[in-house]
């Protein structure tokens, strides 16, 4: 049995699939890595210039495979691109953001190589904006830990390193 | 070379290597590198979480806004800390970070060691310590009201029998010649008249960073390199007057302020000699001594003269437009020109600009404002000769 999302208020999902084929139109995503299904509004999934492009040369089928993203990064890709589809508020749109990125490390990463990968900007230079902001005011240790990053420096970059940070820190 | 040309040169080696790589599990930068067996390097392949091994140019998109956004300090820490996490993020970082010639900022310790812009000058203030002999170069415009401006150079002045000598060092509490720290030196002659620059590298990267036979990377012994020499005319009349300086910048050639010239612009500091084996000193020793005599200067290098005040009748002194970056009058004050014959193919806008400004703005606090094509440390020494002419140019 095919797990089907609908991505939306679930009081109107049943209005939804009346309007199905009407005016709206819909596409359905699905994330070939563990085949989840997303029906989604044309309107919303052309965020992504790959998706558009798809549209457009029209090679979008029934069913779009979309791979090397998961199903819970597309879950919160489709609920980006919704809302701001929807909003056309900038102060809106910045608390939403604010707040729908407040993830941890590991879920920004899906979000954000997901994201490259669909082409969808908006959301890529939110995700790349938080990263740098995260990171900002840190120390490369701190960075290290929180990334979860290994440090591979050979013997003379470590010298160097060093040297960077004495200076750095002098005032 | 533009950054989408970068881009797709690593994506193309890595998926390269990862191909050759496949099915053996081993992470590939550990075989491009080569480097002398570390105490602290580790010597197994490392697995690497995601973040350092994300697509380069996610990586650079990250680290652009880091950099465009940290400007000035203390936050522009934030960019030398990304280039101490891991290798993939220290070479995308370093390919970042432009030179000061290119974007009017100091981000890493050799930025010190590269020309300045050409447009403005970086604005700096040097503060005079006299109870224990220090000068500290900092990277702001005035000192500021919270004390926390960011330390460029330090110098300590060792007076000699017969000569006096200013170490230059990156840190104010370390000026130790053998340390990794050490930048280079100023030394006078006995009468303050004559000054000579001596830099811990030459200008010249390739023979800074030599390689042995091996291919192995062998650390340069920090040496002294003599590469500017300034002159402080004897004022015999002993009239009232400004000190004539000229400063022989030896290793950079007088082309750099014609038409499309260029100027020296080292890309890294040596190392330290503090950890090496004894095998390979010999090794070092031998190479030292043919970079010292192979060092290449220019056929012409580049003169720089003072500017010429005017008297002004009105107010009875000698008058230089330092345009409000400095406020006390002084002998010590000074602005530097290239030294230009009429028939060099040198436009006169060139001619007039001031490369080095130097003056005092309150106690023991001068303001230096220098530009292409000196570097930061080249204009700290030659400032710092001014703090040690005796009357006899006076």
């Amino acid at each position: 049995m095919k797990k089907l999302k609908f991505i939306g208020n679930p009081l109107l999902q049943s209005r939804e699939k009346i309007n199905m084929s009407s005016d709206k139109k819909w596409l359905t995503l699905k994330t070939t890595e563990d085949n989840e299904e997303f029906v989604v509004e044309e309107s919303v999934a052309i965020m992504s210039n790959v998706i558009k492009n798809m549209v457009e040369d029209g090679c979008a089928s029934s069913v779009i495979p979309v791979p090397r993203v998961k199903g819970n990064a597309m879950g919160k890709i489709i609920e980006f691109c919704k809302k701001h589809t929807e909003e056309s508020d900038e102060k809106v749109l910045k608390e939403f953001d604010a707040e729908f990125l407040n993830l941890g490390p590991d879920a920004l990463y899906d979000l954000m190589v997901s994201a490259n990968f669909l082409e969808i900007k908006v959301l890529l230079d939110s995700v790349t904006t938080k990263v740098a902001d995260m990171i900002k005011g840190k120390s490369s240790e701190e960075i290290r830990n929180i990334l979860k990053i290994e440090n591979d420096l050979s013997a003379e970059e470590i010298e160097e390193s060093r040297r960077e940070n004495c200076w750095t820190r002098q005032e | 070379m533009s950054l989408k040309f970068l881009v797709r040169e690593w994506r193309e080696l890595r998926d390269a290597i990862r191909r050759k790589n496949r099915g053996k599990g081993k992470h590939w930068r550990n075989r491009a590198r080569s480097h002398i067996a570390p105490d602290l390097a580790p010597s197994e392949p490392i697995e690497q979480g995601k973040w350092a091994d994300m697509p380069p140019e996610l990586l650079l998109d990250i680290i652009q806004r880091v950099e465009e956004s940290e400007k000035s300090w203390p936050a522009r820490n934030a960019v030398v800390a990304c280039a101490s996490v891991c290798k993939s993020w220290r070479d995308v970082t370093k390919e970042i970070v432009r030179t000061p010639e290119e974007c009017g900022r100091l981000t890493f310790p050799i930025s010190l060691k590269q020309p300045g812009p050409r447009d403005a000058p970086i604005q700096c203030f040097i503060r005079r310590d006299r109870a224990s002999s220090t000068f500290c170069l900092y990277g702001s415009l005035a000192p500021s009201e919270d004390g926390n401006d960011k330390l460029l150079l330090a110098a300590k002045k060792i007076r000699k029998p017969t000569s006096t000598e200013f170490v230059i060092s990156l840190v104010a509490d370390n000026f130790s010649r053998s340390s990794n720290t050490y930048i280079g030196r100023l030394r006078s002659n006995f009468m303050g008249t004559k000054f000579k620059i001596y830099d811990n590298q030459s200008s010249d990267d390739a023979a800074a960073l030599s390689k042995s036979k091996s291919g192995r990377r062998l650390h340069s012994i920090a040496c002294n390199y003599h590469t500017a020499t300034i002159s402080y005319e004897l004022n015999v009349l002993r009239t009232r007057g400004p000190r004539r300086m000229n400063c022989d910048m030896q290793t950079i050639p007088f082309s750099s302020i014609q038409e499309g010239g260029t100027a020296p612009t080292p890309m890294s500091l040596p190392n330290s000699v503090a950890r090496t084996s004894s095998f390979l000193v010999s090794e070092r020793k031998a190479q030292l001594a043919r970079d010292c005599s192979s060092l290449k200067f220019p056929s012409e290098s580049l003169v720089l003269k003072n500017k010429s005040p005017r008297w002004h009748e009105q107010l009875q002194c000698w008058c230089l437009n330092f345009k409000g970056r400095v406020t006390v009058a002084s002998v010590k004050n000074f602005q530097l020109v290239a030294a230009v014959d009429p028939s060099d193919n040198v436009s006169e806008a060139e001619q007039e600009r001031v490369i080095l400004q130097f003056g005092k703005i309150g106690k023991d606090i001068f303001t230096m404002d220098y530009s292409y094509p000196i570097s930061a440390f080249q204009a700290f020494a030659i400032c710092l000769s001014s703090f040690d002419t005796k009357p006899a140019c006076e």
